[in-house]
């Protein structure tokens, strides 16, 4: 099979071609594509850069519907141009080899980064468009251009007004043990980067034209989780806020309610106070027949108050979800979401009856101090 | 006449009053308990999408994500 015509352009076919030096790189890491069929590289591959590739399964060489399989092999000329003249929109053919791939596996992009638009717009090309080769076996073309065509990049420039040919690593994926790992790799990476930035300004390597050259993005999952989820932190906040409100209200409204009701009975109180009654009975007289009704609430809502959540969070975590799937990340958010349910469980009862009849205990202290406040002479005397 | 005894005809004599204690610390528990529910909930998601996206840093490198000068031609 060879590539013959290519319907694309040769610089697009070229700049598609991306070196890996993991059997899981990091477009499938990052589930950017997946192996529809035959494999990934292996340790071997990798380090020896054999002449594979992985390319999309719907990868139409030539324009004749000719379907790619797996093992396969696809012959592609390596052909190196003079540079373009006024007339001729290619300049003369300097050099030129066939080279012969294998063709390990196919792969196709998952369907939440298809569409994506934005990621067609680097010379890099869509990520469905990439043809995967090791490292290594990019490395050697690259000497081999280098070892065929041995002029000094400058004078390339100088010849073509561009360099031949650059090669250049698109991202680095560090992969941490753990998540706490981030905050000392940080800092230390940046570090890293500024010094890297530094000495190339000492050797006059970056000036500011080309200071954007080493404007380096170092993004964490944890900056990535930041800006994709926004709205649970804020669904967080409000849940948070709405509870600590809770109790609040409920401490201060079961406070006026309880010392309504005393004051109400205070006749009563009186007069067991003046029959002789003492006063930690009163006092565990009120105690347990609040207990007693708070507690069946606090039983009841148990179940009412999952009810009431789980009809809220329907709506409520729906808003969290992106409105169009436009990258892995969102995909898996919603994932998560759909598949997220309400537990009841030990945690949730505890937690209920624990900050239930905290609630309940604090609300219960100012008429406790009503109740031994009391005076029964003063109280038989106004009624 | 015992503690607990006086304790129950206590509620019972006085239906409306332990009626309205009863309703309140339910509407509000109710709250309570959602809210603590949506909380436990959101916590949930969240650490499954930290664990998803696990402990990863990518350096990204603006020179060759916008290069236009890749002259090495494949046909």
């Amino acid at each position: 099979m060879t590539f013959g015509e290519l319907n694309q352009d040769a610089y697009t076919l070229s700049s598609r071609l991306t070196g890996v030096n993991e059997a899981e790189f990091i477009n499938l890491y990052e589930k950017d594509i997946e192996i529809v069929a035959g494999r990934s590289f292996t340790e071997q591959e990798l380090e020896t850069g054999a002449n594979v590739l992985i390319l999309n399964s719907a990868y139409d060489q030539s324009g004749e519907h000719t379907p790619i399989e797996v093992g396969d092999q696809l012959h592609l000329d390596m052909t190196i141009y003079a540079p373009p003249t006024q007339t001729e929109q290619r300049g003369e053919q300097l050099y030129q080899e066939q080279i012969s791939f294998e063709v390990i596996g196919l792969h196709d992009t998952l369907p939440t980064v298809r569409d994506l638009a934005a990621e067609c717009g680097t010379s890099f090309g869509c990520i469905e468009e990439r043809i995967f080769m090791p490292n290594q076996t990019l490395l050697s073309l690259y000497q081999k251009v280098k070892t065929e065509f041995p002029i000094e990049e400058k004078d390339q420039e100088e010849m073509f007004g561009q360099s031949l040919i650059q090669l250049g690593v698109k991202a680095s994926l560090f992969v941490l043990d753990t998540a706490e790992s981030l905050s000392i790799f940080e800092p230390q990476a940046k570090e890293a980067i500024q010094n890297t930035i530094h000495s190339l300004k000492e050797d006059d390597l970056i000036d500011e034209e080309n200071d954007w050259m080493v404007q380096f993005k170092l993004v964490t999952s944890d900056q990535h989780y930041q800006s994709t989820a926004e709205t649970i932190e804020n669904i967080s906040l409000i849940a948070k806020a709405s509870f600590f409100g809770s109790i609040i209200a409920m401490t201060s409204i079961l406070t006026v309610i309880i010392l309504l009701f005393l004051r109400d009975r205070s006749k009563e109180m009186g007069l067991l106070r003046a029959l002789g009654e003492r006063k930690h009975r009163l006092l565990g007289q009120i105690l347990l027949e609040v207990s007693i009704i708070t507690i069946l609430a606090l039983s009841l809502s148990l179940i009412t108050g999952q009810l009431l959540a789980n009809q809220l969070a329907t709506s409520i975590f729906q808003t969290a979800e992106p409105a169009a799937i436009t990258s892995t990340s969102d995909q898996m958010i919603t994932t998560i979401i759909d598949s997220t349910t309400i537990a009841f469980d030990g945690q949730y009862v505890f937690m209920v009856y624990l900050v239930g009849i905290t609630t309940i205990l604090l609300a219960i202290i100012f008429p406790m101090i009503y109740l031994l406040k009391l005076n029964p002479k003063k109280i038989l005397m106004k009624h | 006449m015992s503690l607990l005894k006086r304790v129950w005809l206590s509620i019972i004599y006085r239906p409306i009053q332990s009626l309205l204690l009863f309703l309140f610390t339910l509407l509000l528990a109710n709250v309570m308990a959602g809210s603590y529910t949506i909380l436990q909930t959101t916590t949930t998601i969240k650490q499954e999408i930290k664990d998803q996206f696990g402990a990863r840093v990518t350096v990204q490198y603006p020179a060759f994500q916008s290069s236009n000068n890749v002259s090495l031609f494949f046909f």
